[in-house]
């Protein structure tokens, strides 16, 4: 094929005016044949699109598609979900059943009840009788936590007291001697005169 | 349509739907996943897919669909790839870089805009007519015609502006 047909046949192409046909004759000529230094861009571009064309997918898992299910989070999900309320309803169900074919023999009578029940009660006074004894214990164990708190402190009170008179009576010693030295002074004076 | 007649009418055309999604998402392992998918959604169709003309455009008209919607939810982040890659098209600093030309043209090719890129995917890489691209994509055949002249000069100015700065640095 000429140059110039190949150019005309390219004019087309840019206007998107090449059928099928036409562009495959591009193509095969750009793959095939030598083609000068301005049309080089070409050669390039066609065999881009050959190349391209060439790609392939992964191999497809069949069992999924033909299973026509994805297994996702969201059908995780939902299958658990559904898996949880069907376990629940069976024990709940379970439960029922055996609860009404419970066998009548094993059924405790009504005096035995009767005992139960007040033994029961019994129970129940003492639990709230030693309830009550704890709570008395626990709020004077309380008191003496705090008794023994103030007089931790009462003693600390005592003991800076006791500081303080030993200050005090360090301090009367001294006015004491000063006192005496201030007699002693006087004395020496009268002889003195 | 049993499972043997979907094989040999529709899993056939994985790979073309592979291309397709690849193209317009630019991303492998979605456009595999996408693949997978759509052939589920093929499958449940599978009573209506007997009586279609071309099963091969109805696959990809699927893949195009779900491609549209997998780009509109992530769409922050493709723009942002779409302005780098047509960048990379664009830059001929980073092109002279590039030895291989056909790597060059691909990265041109994928730098185009998303409806240019799948344009020139059906019919300039699948060659598909232009009533099937637009039983795909639901655009009108002048539409097609006149988005995928735009696409093929983008590519060609692309190209040439790239051979150019080639030829400068050679002088």
């Amino acid at each position: 094929m000429k140059n110039i047909e190949i150019k005309i046949l390219l004019g087309k192409y840019f206007e998107g005016e090449t059928s099928l046909q036409e562009e495959k004759t591009l193509q095969y000529y750009f793959l095939c044949e030598d083609v000068t230094a301005d049309l080089l861009e070409y050669k390039y571009l066609f065999a881009a699109f050959r190349d391209e064309s060439y790609i392939a997918a992964e191999p497809i898992d069949q069992h999924d598609v033909f299973k026509g299910e994805k297994t996702n989070n969201l059908s995780l999900v939902r299958n658990t979900s559904w898996a949880i309320a069907a376990t629940v309803a069976l024990l709940i169900g379970s439960w029922f059943f055996f609860q009404q074919h419970v066998d009548e023999q094993k059924r405790p009578s009504h005096q035995e009840l009767m005992i139960a029940q007040k033994y029961l009660h019994q129970s129940l006074v003492s639990f709230n009788k030693a309830y009550n004894e704890s709570n008395k214990l626990l709020r004077k164990t309380m008191m003496i936590e705090q008794n023994k708190m103030e007089v931790a402190r009462m003693g600390e009170v005592y003991n800076n007291n006791t500081q303080e008179i030993l200050k005090l009576e360090y301090f009367n010693k001294s006015l004491e001697r000063l006192n005496g030295l201030s007699n002693l002074k006087k004395s020496r004076i009268k002889l003195i005169m | 349509m049993q499972q043997s007649q979907f094989k040999n009418r529709i899993l056939i055309h994985k790979d073309a739907m592979y291309r397709l999604a690849l193209r317009m998402l630019r991303n492998e392992n979605d456009a595999q996943d996408m693949v997978q998918d759509s052939l589920m959604k093929l499958w449940n169709k599978r009573k209506v897919l007997v009586g279609i003309k071309s099963h091969k455009s109805f696959a990809l008209t699927i893949v195009h669909n779900a491609s549209i919607d997998l780009i509109r939810k992530r769409k922050p982040e493709t723009n942002q790839q779409d302005h780098l890659e047509r960048t990379d098209g664009l830059n001929p600093e980073k092109q002279l870089d590039i030895s291989d030309q056909l790597t060059r043209a691909k990265q041109i090719i994928n730098g185009l805009n998303e409806q240019q890129r799948e344009l020139i995917q059906l019919r300039d890489i699948e060659g598909l007519e232009y009533e099937e691209i637009a039983e795909i994509t639901d655009l009108t055949i002048n539409t097609i015609r006149v988005n995928i002249s735009r696409a093929r000069k983008e590519i060609r100015r692309r190209m040439k502006l790239a051979m150019d700065f080639e030829r400068i640095k050679k002088v």
